[in-house]
């Protein structure tokens, strides 16, 4: 059994109440801070440690909300970033909602250096993309580009051959083009 | 000067999207000096490389963090998430100690529907006005007052009654009732207790759908989530 078979096995008994299995997941999602202080560091610490300790909460509350969408597609560590990167990009676009209308109610004027939230943005977009595909290519997608494996290893991970694996792959990068396109629009 | 288009760039241009053309191979210039593939090439290359960089900063996060597992960093991370899991886990007092009151709840609720149905069906209560459906409340805070109007262009317009302390909404739509799905629509940050859903994508929303709201005040620390479904109008 692989690290995501054991995974998915992990998550169904931890739906199942399984004592053992839900102390097992608590230590697995102790890299939920630490995935979020590593985030805030890289971007110039934004958040204090007890901001981070707040987006954590969210978090927590987010994945137990969603477990049972989880398919074993990828390690539980790597399913449980997408939901630490999405509520901290979250957290860092309401923080620059609020000081962008502080500063229009104290009557300051938005200058061209004042930080635009691009880049969160389109991360965030880019997850929000992946989601609107059929799962098959999402996945094909991620196990491409976030975990790095050839199509021959995506098609023995996934049970399909290499060939539909790249059909798959294809696909999904024509169907994100318009999505890509309306998100440069939103953005500009 | 541009080329035109030959079917021979197809393959070309898949090859490019999968990086395994790289920048002086004369085909990828070739697709660079077409007008037809030239914006999807570049279109192609741009998602890619941001997928690229977003598989990187996931891997090297994932790296730092399992190389921190035992720091105190770590050690607190744990002692946060089992709390929180331990919380989650734990059914709600009222299901452990009031069990009792199942059958109680039942019979209130066909005494209820029978007394309804003695007093209005019989009176012929007037249909819904055909525009707006009303919504089935959801096992979470209940959102209030929700009406669907389906605008001349075919837009969703969603209205909810305010919540106490709300400076913003987030709203998710979603296939399944109990909101655990992927969603098929989101809008954040709406200022406004209302959210519109532009024809292209309520021609994705299934006949039923299920809406959840996330308040937020002006700190902005997240309220008390409420959900709702209906029967698009």
């Amino acid at each position: 059994m692989n690290a995501w078979e054991s995974d998915l096995e992990l998550v169904k008994r931890v739906l199942a109440g399984e004592r053992a299995a839900i102390d097992e997941f608590s230590l697995r999602m102790q890299c939920v801070p630490l995935i979020l202080a590593s985030l805030n560091a890289r971007r110039g610490r934004p958040f204090s440690a007890a901001d981070t300790t707040d987006i954590a909460q969210d978090v927590f509350v987010l994945l137990w909300r969603k477990l049972d969408v989880y398919e074993g597609m990828s390690t539980l560590e790597s399913w449980v970033f997408r939901f630490c990167h999405y509520e901290f990009l979250n957290a860092l676009r309401r923080r620059q909602r609020a000081r962008q209308s502080e500063s229009i109610e104290s009557g300051a004027e938005w200058t061209a250096n004042a930080p635009r939230p691009t880049g969160a943005v389109a991360y965030a977009r880019l997850h929000e993309i992946l989601e609107r595909l059929s799962p098959r290519e999402a996945s094909v997608i991620r196990a491409k580009h976030f975990d790095g494996l050839t199509f021959d290893e995506i098609g023995a991970r996934l049970g399909i051959p290499p060939n539909t694996a790249k059909t798959h792959y294809y696909r999904g990068i024509e169907r994100m083009r318009p999505l890509l396109l309306s998100m440069r629009e939103e953005i500009e | 000067m541009t080329r035109a288009h030959v079917e021979q760039h197809e393959p070309w241009l898949v090859e490019a999207i999968d990086g395994r053309l790289d920048a002086r191979d004369e085909r990828r210039a070739a697709l660079a000096d077409c007008e037809v593939c030239a914006p999807l090439l570049a279109d192609m290359e741009a998602l890619r490389d941001g997928l690229d960089d977003a598989g990187r900063l996931e891997r090297d996060v994932l790296a730092e963090v399992s190389g921190a597992r035992e720091s105190d960093a770590a050690r607190r991370g744990a002692a946060q998430a089992r709390a929180a899991i331990a919380q989650l886990a734990a059914p709600p007092p009222s299901a452990r100690s009031r069990r009792w009151l199942v059958p109680l709840a039942i019979a209130a609720t066909l005494a209820l529907a029978a007394y309804w149905i003695t007093t209005h069906w019989r009176a012929g209560e007037p249909a819904p006005a055909p525009s707006v459906s009303r919504p089935q409340l959801g096992g979470e805070g209940v959102l209030r007052a929700l009406t669907v109007t389906r605008g001349a262009d075919g837009a969703l317009e969603l209205a909810w009654e305010a919540v106490d302390d709300a400076a913003s909404y987030d709203v998710e739509l979603f296939a399944d009732e109990s909101a655990t799905g992927a969603p098929l629509f989101v809008s954040n940050g709406l200022a406004e207790p209302r959210c519109a859903v532009p024809s292209d994508q309520v021609a994705r929303l299934p006949a039923r759908v299920t809406v959840r709201v996330q308040p937020w005040d002006v700190n902005p620390r997240r309220l008390s989530p409420l959900r709702a479904s209906f029967q698009q109008p």
